[in-house]
């Protein structure tokens, strides 16, 4: 198992009252899955996968990755699982706007020490592969919306990393182009084998993803494996 | 180095809110340089007035004489100045060499009188490196053989006189007797410094040795080409003169008083320069805080991929840098220009600022620059910038990622 969530919670304080966004859930995410997490606005998908790619710590309960408890670890080492092994990809892009598209995309690899000619070579390989080798040069800003979000999962994928989060990655788009992003997501999961977890609260998307996990005012309402096209 | 390539572009994606940074720190240099500049040609005019009023740029006296120079002593004179003259006269540098002798007397006039300090010298020779007879002269500079007296704007009041008129002068003699000279007063001199207008005359070194009794002098003053040989030539006039039983001082020996006043200044300008970089501080913190506020959700982004608190830190200082470059480089331009304004032109002193301050001033201030103002000042700017995103760069990484990346 990639991610074990055992009778995770997490609460937020809010003004004198507490909002109880994750009210218990337990789950786990085995390597190559392509797995949405469904829900409707506020159900509590981002601050799950918030909890899931170590952004944030659980109020209770205990999250393993790779039967290691990281529940309450530390600022610096979470920071060092994300750099090295896990994948983010959001819903406005999140680009930096100063970067050019390759820049952006070279950014994870350089954050890894990884040297320039071996650097460069996965950032071209990867353009190529996402469809977007002929807008490296741009700066996010001259780019389109489907651009953007490509360049964000090439960002996403560029270090090799074991398991990719996207939240909602598809709400700013077009539903074509939404689409082509799941599509291509879909894609490299294949091809490539990497896990990938995402939100969406668009039905039309979620029925593309292999299981489909859904979730109620921070509890799961039903966890389904609902296409056996796993490679 | 990405640190460093992504603080420099993001100091061109607000470019206005960059200029605004940038002339601020501007501002503050050309401030720092300015003064320095001022200050530093206020101190050079100081100290060049006091080379001109007697003190040159290197004397030599006969061994002992410095010490007992208040007393203006007779019994300790230099009897061989040909001689000693002719010794150094081949050192490269020496623009020229004036004897000079100098005793206590008591001029009066009618029912008037003042003790003063009567200076002997070649004072037609004199006439332009001495600062008495280079300007404001009422009437005539007294020839040598000629029995003329020149004497300050404020005796010259105190004792009721204008040029053509006749004092009595005492004084006392190498063989510790008193004789009195009767001498017309042939021009009265005005530099502003008040205290020596009253006490200090001058006339044909021949007349005073006549008065004295005797054909030595008190000093040699040595005027150099260079400033900045002068602890050099002095060290090779001393070389020369070893067995003349000589004592040999460059000016600043003399200017004690100068060095305390520039000491001051130099504490001031410390105090000035603090102030202005903090201003400058503080409009860049208040910059830097709006724009670490606009951009949470990108530093939210960076710290999600993998960006370490300390690396996020770093990026914000080298935005610092390379804005305190810019701003730094641009006030060091702008003040350069300004300051060869204040070289040529000065500014012109207040009259009654002058009356009040008793020294050797001139009515305008020149600038004076000198290369370290620029250097040092640039290195504060670049500093105060880099400090002023600390602030900033901690708000950027404490804020907790999941409540960055939530802003929109």
């Amino acid at each position: 198992m990639l991610i074990q969530l055992e009778e995770v919670k997490k609460d937020y304080p809010l003004g004198k009252t507490t909002v109880h966004a994750i009210r218990g859930v337990s789950f786990g995410i085995e390597e190559c899955e392509f797995a949405v997490i469904a829900g409707p606005s506020g159900s509590g998908k981002t601050t799950l996968l918030n909890l899931m790619g170590l952004l944030d710590h659980p109020t209770s309960g205990k999250i393993c990755f790779e039967d290691r408890d990281v529940s309450g670890i530390s600022e610096s080492e979470a920071t060092k699982i994300r750099k090295m092994r896990i994948g983010f990809i959001f819903q406005t892009f999140n680009l930096i706007p100063v970067l050019t598209a390759f820049e952006n995309i070279e950014l994870p690899l350089l954050l890894k020490g990884i040297k320039e000619k071996e650097r460069k070579e996965k950032t071209f390989n990867i353009l190529e592969e996402t469809g977007i080798g002929d807008i490296a040069k741009h700066k996010p800003d001259e780019l389109s919306g489907g651009e953007r979000q490509r360049v964000a999962i090439a960002r996403a994928l560029v270090g090799n990393p074991d398991i990719v989060f996207a939240d909602e990655p598809t709400a700013n788009l077009d539903s074509e182009t939404g689409f082509q992003i799941i599509h291509l997501m879909e894609k490299l999961n294949k091809i490539e084998g990497v896990t990938f977890v995402f939100s969406t609260h668009d039905p039309g998307i979620f029925k593309v993803a292999e299981r489909k996990i859904e979730l109620h005012d921070g509890k799961i309402s039903k966890d389904v494996v609902q296409n056996s096209n796993k490679k | 180095m990405e640190i460093f390539k992504l603080g420099f572009r993001n100091t061109g994606r607000n470019r206005k809110r960059t200029l605004i940074n940038a002339l601020t720190i501007s501002a503050a240099v050309i401030a720092i340089i300015l003064f320095d500049v001022l200050v530093e040609g206020q101190l050079n005019d100081l100290v060049g007035n006091y080379i001109r009023m007697g003190i040159g740029h290197i004397k030599i006296h006969k061994k002992g004489y410095d010490k007992e120079s208040e007393r203006l002593p007779l019994d300790i004179l230099i009897n061989n100045a040909p001689e000693t003259i002719e010794k150094i006269s081949d050192i490269n540098d020496i623009r020229d060499i004036y004897p000079r002798l100098k005793a206590g007397g008591l001029i009066s006039c009618r029912e008037k009188q003042s003790p003063v300090v009567i200076n002997g010298a070649d004072l037609e020779k004199e006439k332009d490196i001495e600062l008495i007879t280079e300007k404001n002269i009422e009437g005539n500079i007294p020839k040598k053989g000629e029995y003329g007296i020149l004497i300050g704007k404020e005796l010259a009041s105190l004792l009721e006189v204008k040029p053509g008129d006749i004092v009595f002068l005492y004084s006392r003699t190498r063989y510790e007797t008193h004789n009195v000279i009767d001498l017309e007063v042939s021009g009265i001199y005005s530099i502003g410094f008040s205290t020596y207008e009253k006490s200090n005359i001058f006339m044909p070194i021949d007349i005073l040795q006549e008065l004295i009794g005797s054909s030595s002098v008190s000093e040699l003053t040595i005027m150099i080409e260079d400033e900045n040989l002068v602890d050099a030539i002095a060290d090779s006039i001393k070389s020369k003169l070893a067995g003349f039983n000589m004592e040999v001082f460059p000016y600043h020996h003399y200017l004690s008083e100068v060095q305390n006043i520039s000491a001051m200044q130099q504490s001031a300008i410390i105090y000035i320069r603090f102030i202005l970089l903090t201003l400058a501080f503080f409009g860049i913190v208040n910059m830097m805080m709006i724009s670490v506020w606009e951009r949470k959700k990108e530093i939210g982004t960076m710290r999600t991929i993998g960006y370490s608190k300390l690396q996020i830190t770093g990026m914000f200082l080298c935005e610092g840098f390379w804005l305190g470059v810019f701003g730094s480089l641009l006030g060091c331009i702008i003040a350069f220009f300004l300051s060869l304004i204040l070289k040529n032109f000065g500014i012109p002193l207040p009259e009654e600022l002058l009356v009040g301050i008793n020294l050797p001033m001139s009515t305008h201030i020149y600038g004076k620059m000198l290369p370290e103002f620029f250097g040092r000042t640039f290195f504060l700017g670049v500093i105060a910038s880099i400090l002023a995103t600390i602030p900033p760069s901690f708000r950027a990484v404490f804020l907790p990622i999941v409540k960055a990346l939530r802003e929109y």
